[in-house]
């Protein structure tokens, strides 16, 4: 090319430049195009020299030329004079390695001769464009894939954009949040929990932050969802479970295989004396007490090592060195490749337990003698109505200078303490008949303060401290009568010498607590009546058994030990509590709570008027199945001055009632007969005779009276065995009535 | 929890009453927070009365449906206009105050 080219312009241009002139066919179509110049960027994109090129075909040069549409741009510029533009052309220069493949933007623009083709190397701006498209794409899959729940809120808070898992979160999964009003998000980089609430109404636990950030150039904010529920759900119920393990009441150790602690709960402390700390990294085997042989050991190992649970009571030892005894349980707990990876042991103290269990081993057996002795008894009773019954009769019969008289009034003493010894007997079973009637105990006490005096001797200084304001309470006089007299000589006897003996009322309200630790004891309010020595005292052994009918400490012939059996009668009768408290060498006290009577009823009348053997001249019918008591009770009422219909079954006692002409004024029947018992007799014989009055006699009267031997005080009873003088007042009452 | 009105007016009180709305979920600790740091903001960054709704969503589903509630704690600025919905647990005084259209350092 001469210095004077046209072209020298394009000399010097980076661009590659080439000038065509189309090449025309006899119907001047356009055939292809001639080079006419090529500048040096040209030559060194074709890789060819200018020779080369001017004067070449452009097809020839360009083999590609028409399938990339360059040659049919060419042609439209010549045709149409309009410049084109043709974008990302890419130019192959042979495939062979190393050759890289550039891309230019061609401009075509119109030329007189033909047209000029400016190429313009794109290739770094096309590469670098279609990284950040490409980047901008995984981008875009990372947010959608992302299980982060990602929004863009505007500044009011509007949803501009929300990915999948934000949809999901926001409980919008299929119509998506977008366009939602979520609100300006008042929250920073920290997580901040709110509760989404969903469309479908559950409602979900979820962190959020917030970034600002600018969304097509307006200020937004870029928030973070993360679904937190599950993960919350499961921290609650992991928190639930080990606050729940954390206060429960057994101990709970989790070992390793080897039986090396892991884990122990507070409990662990309270009832062992380690520190769970001090424990942990210890082998179980710091806890055996010595108690058992090693093949308890070896048979709870080769439980739990077979994979079973080994369940028993083990007495095990404190860090004090004390021992306890526990309910344990034992189990494997297995990995999730099923081996088993740790032991759980559950322990229970169970010494409340075992003492509920001697406690109510002791009630049975006292429930069983008082069975036994009771109805022992009864039938003695009947017995000794017969002896006394007769002995009276022939005292009566016969001058005190007989021969036979001294010898009579020994057998009726005798008698008359083995009755005394039954009605103790009777006492401890509860099966005594009483007539409680509401008392001031302190008044009653100081009634018997005299007696008690002579009873306990001049040596022992009496103490007699009333609470002022103990409430009433409903009780058999005679019953605090027998508990205060048989106190004392236990106390007299205990104290041997000079001592003092303290009575006391006092009010205590028992709580829950009190009577967990004191089996058998029920919550409440109770007057306490407390009496106590300063004599030798007692050791436990002796305490255990001191309420047994039978059991006494004294010598031959000066107990029964039938005292403090007959007072924990009475204590349980009246629906009390006894509580001893006993040192060797230092004294005795025994606590008895009674119920208070909280009625408002007046205090019981003084003593019982009596009358001796008032007589009378009614007619009575007299039932009774023992011969003998039969036979000895006409006797009585005869003496007494009655007519007497004798029949020993009720059957009899009906019979008589329907063929008596006269009129029939009293029924004495015994309680407790084969076939009809005396309330039905009576009941019977109301029906044909109106107006029969009705007595009772019994041995045991508990059989027939529902309150346990309580009773009703409309009753007309009198208990077998009795004397003439006890049987006829008592008459007169139920007659004249 | 019941739905409560607070009304509070300072004696210099003046201007537009605020009316908000704060849309809870149970009583929880974080909707007890919520209350408490809302009246603390009032208290201090309002200058005029305000009165503050508080509804508890599990109890009146049917005013967060009206109010298309999507999450809780959710704030609503009722007056003065325009409306404003802020969601948050209000800890953050700052963004709370730049949610209400507050300068960050209002005060009486």
């Amino acid at each position: 090319m001469s210095a004077y080219s046209p072209y020298a312009c394009f000399e010097n241009l980076t661009d590659a430049v080439e000038i065509f002139s189309p090449v025309r066919d006899k119907t001047d179509h356009i055939t292809d195009f001639c080079v006419q110049y090529v500048n040096p960027a040209a030559c060194r994109l074709a890789r060819k020299p200018r020779e080369e090129q001017e004067g070449a075909l452009l097809t020839v040069l360009c083999p590609t030329c028409k399938d990339t549409g360059l040659f049919d741009a060419c042609q439209q510029v010549v045709e149409t004079a309009v410049p084109c533009t043709k974008e990302h052309m890419v130019y192959h220069d042979g495939d062979a390695p190393g050759q890289m493949k550039r891309v230019f933007d061609v401009s075509i623009s119109p030329m007189e001769m033909g047209l000029a083709a400016i190429w313009r190397d794109v290739t770094e701006e096309t590469l670098s464009e279609r990284h950040r498209e490409s980047q901008l794409l995984q981008m875009a899959d990372l947010v959608r894939d992302s299980i982060e729940g990602i929004v863009v809120l505007d500044a009011r808070g509007i949803v501009l954009f929300a990915n999948p898992a934000a949809d999901a979160i926001l409980g919008r999964p299929s119509q998506g949040a977008a366009g939602y009003s979520l609100g300006y998000p008042a929250v920073g980089g920290e997580p901040t929990t709110i509760t989404v609430r969903r469309d479908d109404g559950q409602f979900a636990v979820v962190e959020m932050r917030a970034i600002e950030t600018l969304w097509q150039g307006e200020p937004a904010f870029v928030v973070n969802l993360h679904d937190v529920t599950a993960t919350r759900k499961a921290e609650a119920e992991r928190e639930r479970l080990n606050l729940a393990i954390e206060q429960c009441e057994e101990v709970v150790i989790v070992t390793d295989p080897a039986g090396t602690i892991e884990y122990a709960n507070p409990v662990y402390e309270k009832i062992t004396g380690y520190t769970v700390a001090e424990s942990i990294g210890q082998n179980m085997s710091m806890h055996k007490s010595g108690e058992h042989g090693e093949a308890l050991y070896a048979e709870l190992w080769r439980t739990i090592t077979s994979g079973r649970t080994w369940q028993g009571r083990i007495i095990n030892r404190r860090k004090d060195g004390s021992l306890y005894p526990m309910a344990v349980s034992i189990s494997p707990v297995r990995g999730r490749g099923g081996n088993v990876v740790n032991y759980v042991a559950v322990q229970r103290d169970v010494s409340h337990e075992q003492a509920l269990e001697e406690q109510f081993h002791q009630a049975q057996k006292m429930e069983s003698i008082g069975r036994l002795a009771g109805g022992v008894a009864h039938d003695f009773n009947n017995v000794l109505s017969v002896i006394l019954g007769y002995t009276e009769m022939a005292l009566t019969s016969i001058q005190s200078t007989n021969a036979f008289y001294d010898d009579l009034q020994e057998v009726h003493k005798a008698g008359r303490r083995a009755a005394e010894l039954t009605r103790q007997l009777l006492a401890f079973a509860r099966k005594q008949a009483i007539a409680p009637v509401v008392l001031d105990l302190n008044a009653t006490i100081a009634g018997m303060l005299k007696m008690l005096k002579r009873l306990i001797g001049e040596d022992i200084d009496l103490q007699w401290r009333p609470h002022s304001e103990v409430p009433a309470i409903k009780i058999d006089p005679g019953q605090i009568d027998q508990i205060l007299v048989n106190l004392a000589v236990n106390a007299r006897d205990a104290i041997e010498g000079v001592g003092t003996l303290v009575i006391a009322t006092d009010i205590a309200e028992l709580d829950k607590t009190y009577c967990e630790e004191h089996p058998g004891f029920t919550p409440g309010c109770y007057v306490v009546l407390t009496v106590s020595d300063n004599g030798k005292g007692m050791d436990k052994e002796t305490e255990d058994h001191i309420f047994e009918p039978f059991f006494t400490t004294k010598a031959q012939g000066k107990g029964t030990g039938l005292g403090l059996a007959t007072i924990y009668g009475i204590v349980k009768q009246n629906e009390g509590y006894i509580n001893v408290y006993s040192e060797p060498g230092l004294g005795t006290a025994f606590r008895i709570y009674f119920p208070p009577f909280l009625e408002s009823e007046a205090v019981a009348d003084g003593a019982e008027k009596r009358q001796l053997e008032p007589r009378g001249q009614e007619t009575i019918l007299l039932a009774e199945d023992e011969a003998p008591v039969l036979s000895i009770t006409s006797r009585f009422l005869e003496r007494l001055g009655y007519t007497v219909l004798a029949a020993n079954s009720p059957e009899e006692a009906l019979k008589q009632a329907q063929d008596y002409p006269h009129a029939i004024d009293l029924l004495l029947t015994d309680v407790v007969m084969p076939g009809m018992n005396g309330r039905e007799l009576f009941e019977s014989l109301a029906a044909l005779r109106p107006e029969i009055k009705c007595m009772y006699m019994s041995g045991y009267p508990a059989d027939v009276i529902a309150n346990r031997g309580v009773l009703n005080q409309n009753v007309h009873f009198i208990e077998k065995p009795f004397t003439i003088q006890q049987l006829a007042p008592k008459l007169r009452k139920a007659i004249e009535e | 929890m019941e739905n409560e009105s607070i009304y509070h007016a300072t004696p210099s009180s003046g201007g537009e009453i605020w009316e908000l709305v704060l849309f809870v979920a149970g009583e929880d600790g974080a909707a007890l927070k919520a209350q408490a740091k809302l009246r603390s903001i009032c208290d201090k960054h309002l200058s005029g009365p305000y009165v503050i709704d508080v509804v508890d969503i599990l109890k009146d589903p049917e005013l967060a449906d009206a109010a298309d509630i999507v999450a809780t704690p959710t704030l609503i600025r009722r007056q003065p206009k325009p409306a404003r919905r802020i969601i948050g647990d209000l800890s953050i005084t700052e963004k709370v105050l730049s949610g209400l259209g507050l300068p960050p350092q209002a005060t009486n």
